[in-house]
């Protein structure tokens, strides 16, 4: 095959696996762009739809892509229920409240829908085989699959049927009209509760669309759902974020984009140049690709409050705590408190002789410190990034090659901290240019890649040696995670009470604004990020040094991104209390569901998880703090009762 | 008539309205007056559904409001234009226009109430295939306002028309405004802080302070009240003086 051959049929390959891209992502544009629910179940409904399509296909014996229609009817109806069950209560908030809010709970969702897929279906890859599966022809010396083509050909329908439906119809209108001034669409009539109410249905009926025409031509497994949801969103965030029209050619680009890149570096990186070129992307057209300039850009998710309105209304909190803690912490009984439990901390492994409940103080300090490290920069300083991962690994893999080639441990940890900072200087930096969701996807990005490099450079399993092997204690390694719980959340602590902390705070709130009284928001940002990640490569290193036997690549995955983000937001954000809180609730019921019912402790977890987010929208502190004002305003009754008589 | 009967209107644990009641006659311009944060635009949103009664009633030719969801208030003939326009800023002048008509009753008349829309503020036809976020402040404010006509509204809402235009666009807007009063019935309920105009072109007048009406009368009436010179119109000063 020659260059120009081998370069055009990657071409084809991409422009197949785009246009998937691009349906599946149109989906959840919809969804965004209409409602600013961030679904990041999107990927898992995708999946449900591949499954719905092999079963439909193989119980009424029909050729495959007959089950389209009815996999997409049957979405539809998933949707509407999901909407009505989950998604209907968050249409009050304000917009910044309503990004957070859904993330949780779809996140919750993808959870469920991920195992009760393995559950109901089991783990295993599947495909599903046409009749004119593996059939090609050739078109000027290159090779295209039928299945392909009439997938992109489908896939074009859809979209086209899409773009006339919202621009032709008086209901696809309203939608539009919807989704660049909610408040306005409710004051023109528009039933805005419908609206929302089909629109989500539609935007999952995509996803199904797009799920049954992926399963004629890939693999696929329950496993393939945060896949599919990262895809949508970087293909959303690479159009504009908030825009519905420009997302299918965003798709064919990242597709075309992977699939060339395969032939020139190979396929083990093949998602690296895309997130690579994803980014860049973003740096040098932060609005996407196919903005225009200009224009009536208001409706533009950049423009919105991309959190601060969720979190402003908990600042509050958080100054009641901070402020007064300070002045109370010498002389009052909090200190006390803070003593007795740190005290408890240091004695527990004199008492506690059991293994299983050191690993698990272990493990709940790590998350404590990883969460708090996150809260710092996406917390207190409102840049919610998605990236922690990167930093908790490098931590974790520099500590853990130092120590192995005879560093002392104390200094390899230093290493460790050291190194994400170096790290976050070097794709750290450039990303804080990025704002509001789009920083979230690009700092999602740079996870992603670190977490591929690592995986093809240290492929294998770190074995302890012999020597370190022999002195294996689990009773150090619990000191040494204490310290570092204490260190977080002292450093935090230290760091939000000081000038720079209350910059922070000001950047949060209005970044504009904190720039016009005169506040370095670069620099606040910039100090933020470094001790953010510093204290995350700390925690990786204490990881390492934690963990006999591990794969390289495991500190890296994305769960160490998602899970601080959920468990401060549960917690309560921009709040010093609230992701330990959060941290303890979190572990600690993940752990009881582990122990007690084995198989169904993820799905029944994440229920629980999505049920506390509805009933909490504002987090555990706030709802402390509720609680407090009740009981407050119960005691002035009865106080003023007694007055009385 | 609008009937608002001793309604509190809370933001959160934040009462923004205490107690307030006021009527709007069929067939006449009434305006609320007060100043920045007086809780005018409470009101009007309070009315239009978007906001919520804690306490009290609002009814309209006998129609109950403070359960009605928004939409169906639009249905009843009560539209409101927003402060600050509002507009679907990437949809065209027409489909705007469009948008407006959404209810079932206004989609029938649809044409008849865009080529009366055009005629009542001509340039919205030159830019009618324009979108919306590309016009003027000026042309921004008639397409809200003929956006809301389009409801074919018996009342029209509308919060602080002026705000942000050069004093003689305002005064245009204002003259349509009475020519839309005058000739198609249209109850006008506008809020303003600009109070010398507002009292000028309305029938009666109603000021509120913090929450609360504390003054309503005829609005010729009010706007020579000491009480709003003083206030307002910043005259309290020299009449003392002299």
């Amino acid at each position: 095959m020659s260059f120009v051959e081998s370069i055009g049929q990657s071409l084809i390959y991409g422009i197949l696996v785009g246009a998937l891209y691009g349906l599946a992502a149109s989906g959840l544009s919809l969804v965004f762009g209409v409602m600013r629910y961030l679904n990041v179940a999107h990927g898992a409904l995708l999946m449900i739809g591949t499954y719905l399509a092999f079963s439909v296909s193989s119980f009424f014996h029909i050729d495959p892509f007959l089950s389209i229609p009815m996999v997409m009817f049957l979405l539809f109806l998933i949707g509407m229920f999901l909407y009505k069950l989950m998604f209907s209560s968050l249409a009050k908030y304000p917009v910044g409240m309503r990004i957070d809010n859904s993330l949780l709970i779809s996140f919750g969702l993808m959870l469920v829908l991920e195992s009760l897929a393995t559950i109901i279906w089991s783990p295993d890859e599947r495909n599903i085989t046409t009749p004119y599966s593996g059939m090609t022809f050739g078109f000027l010396g290159l090779r295209i699959p039928y299945v392909g083509l009439f997938g992109v050909a489908l896939t074009t329908v859809l979209i086209f049927a899409l773009h006339l439906f919202l621009n032709k119809t008086y209901f696809g209108k309203s939608i539009k009209a919807a989704s660049q001034d909610w408040e306005s669409a409710l004051t023109v009539g528009i039933n805005i509760e419908r609206t929302y109410f089909f629109s989500f249905a539609i935007g999952i009926a995509l996803a199904g669309a797009a799920g049954s025409i992926l399963s004629f031509s890939y693999a696929f497994s329950p496993a393939i759902s945060e896949g599919w949801s990262i895809k949508a969103l970087i293909v959303i965030t690479l159009a504009g974020l908030g825009r519905i029209g420009g997302v299918f050619a965003a798709g064919l680009v990242l597709g075309v984009i992977e699939a060339v890149s395969v032939y020139f570096i190979g396929a083990s990186y093949q998602q690296v140049v895309g997130l690579v070129l994803f980014i860049l992307i973003l740096m040098f057209r932060p609005h996407g690709l196919f903005t225009r300039k200009g224009g009536g850009a208001s409706s533009s998710a950049e423009n919105l409050p991309s959190s601060g309105y969720a979190f402003s209304q908990r600042i509050s909190i958080s100054e009641g705590w901070s402020f007064n803690a300070l002045k109370e912490a010498i002389t009052q009984k909090r200190f006390f408190i803070i003593g007795i439990l740190i005290a408890a901390c240091c004695l527990l492994p004199l008492v506690i002789k059991s293994d299983y409940l050191i690993n698990f103080f272990i493990l709940l300090f790590l998350y404590i410190s990883i969460t708090q490290s996150w809260n710092i920069l996406g917390g207190y300083t409102g840049q919610i990034s998605i990236g922690q991962s990167a930093f908790f690994g490098i931590g974790a893999l520099s500590t853990r090659l130092l120590w192995m080639s005879g560093v002392p441990i104390f200094l390899a940890l230093l290493a460790g901290g050291v190194s994400a900072v170096v790290l976050a200087a070097m794709i750290g930096l450039p990303s804080l240019r990025l704002r509001g969701v789009s920083f979230a996807i690009g700092t999602l990005g740079l996870a992603i890649i670190t977490g591929v490099i690592v995986h093809n450079v240290f492929p294998g399993v770190s074995f302890l040696p012999a020597k370190y092997l022999a002195s294996f204690t689990l009773t150090p390694r619990y000191y040494v995670a204490l310290v570092l719980m204490l260190v977080t959340i002292g450093a935090a602590y230290l760091l939000v009470n000081s000038r720079l902390g209350l910059g922070m705070i000001a950047v949060k709130e209005d970044e504009a604004a904190a720039a016009a009284t005169g506040i370095n928001t670069f620099k606040c940002k910039v100090l933020a990020l470094a001790v953010s990640t510093f204290l995350a490569g700390l925690a990786g290193g204490v990881y390492a040094f934690y963990s006999a036997v591990y794969y390289y690549f495991v500190p890296f995955e994305l769960i160490w991104s998602f899970e601080p983000v959920l468990i401060v937001i549960i917690g309560g954000a921009g709040t010093i209390i609230g992701p330990i809180l959060g941290a303890v609730g979190y572990v600690a019921l993940k752990e009881l569901f582990t122990v007690t019912i084995g198989q169904f402790s993820a799905p029944i977890f994440a229920i629980l998880f999505i049920i506390t987010v509805l009933s909490l929208p504002g987090g555990l502190v706030e709802a402390t703090g509720k609680i407090r004002n009740w009981v407050g305003s119960y005691k002035i009754k009865k106080g003023g009762m007694q007055n009385v008589t | 008539m609008l009937e608002i009967d001793r309604i509190d209107v809370f933001y959160g644990d934040l009462q923004a309205l205490w107690g307030v009641s006021l009527t709007v006659q069929d067939g006449e311009i009434a305006a609320l007056v007060g100043s920045n944060g007086a809780g005018k635009s409470t009101l009007l949103k309070t009315i239009s559904g978007l906001l919520r009664v804690t306490r009290g009633s609002i009814r309209f030719n006998g129609l109950q409001l403070d359960k009605t969801p928004a939409y169906q208030i639009v249905e009843l003939g009560v539209c409101m234009v927003h402060e600050g326009r509002r507009l679907f800023p990437e949809m065209t002048v027409l489909e705007n226009l469009e948008m407006g008509a959404f209810n079932a009753k206004a989609r029938k008349s649809k044409n008849e109430m865009t080529a009366w829309v055009y005629q009542t503020f001509p340039r919205l036809k030159d830019r009618r295939n324009q979108t919306a976020g590309t016009l003027s402040g000026g042309e921004q404010q008639m397409l809200a306002i003929g956006r809301a006509l389009m409801s074919q509204p018996s009342i029209l809402l509308m919060d602080e028309v002026s705000l942000g235009l050069a004093p003689i666009l305002v005064r245009h807007i204002y003259d349509v405004v009475k020519e839309i009063n005058r000739s198609k019935q249209i109850t006008i309920f506008l809020v303003e802080q600009n109070v010398r105009l507002a009292l000028e072109i309305a029938d009666s007048g109603y000021i509120i302070e913090t929450g609360s009406i504390v003054g309503h009368d005829k609005a010729d009436l009010l706007l020579h009240s000491d009480r709003v010179k003083e206030s307002y119109l910043g005259f309290g000063q020299m009449e003392r003086e002299k």
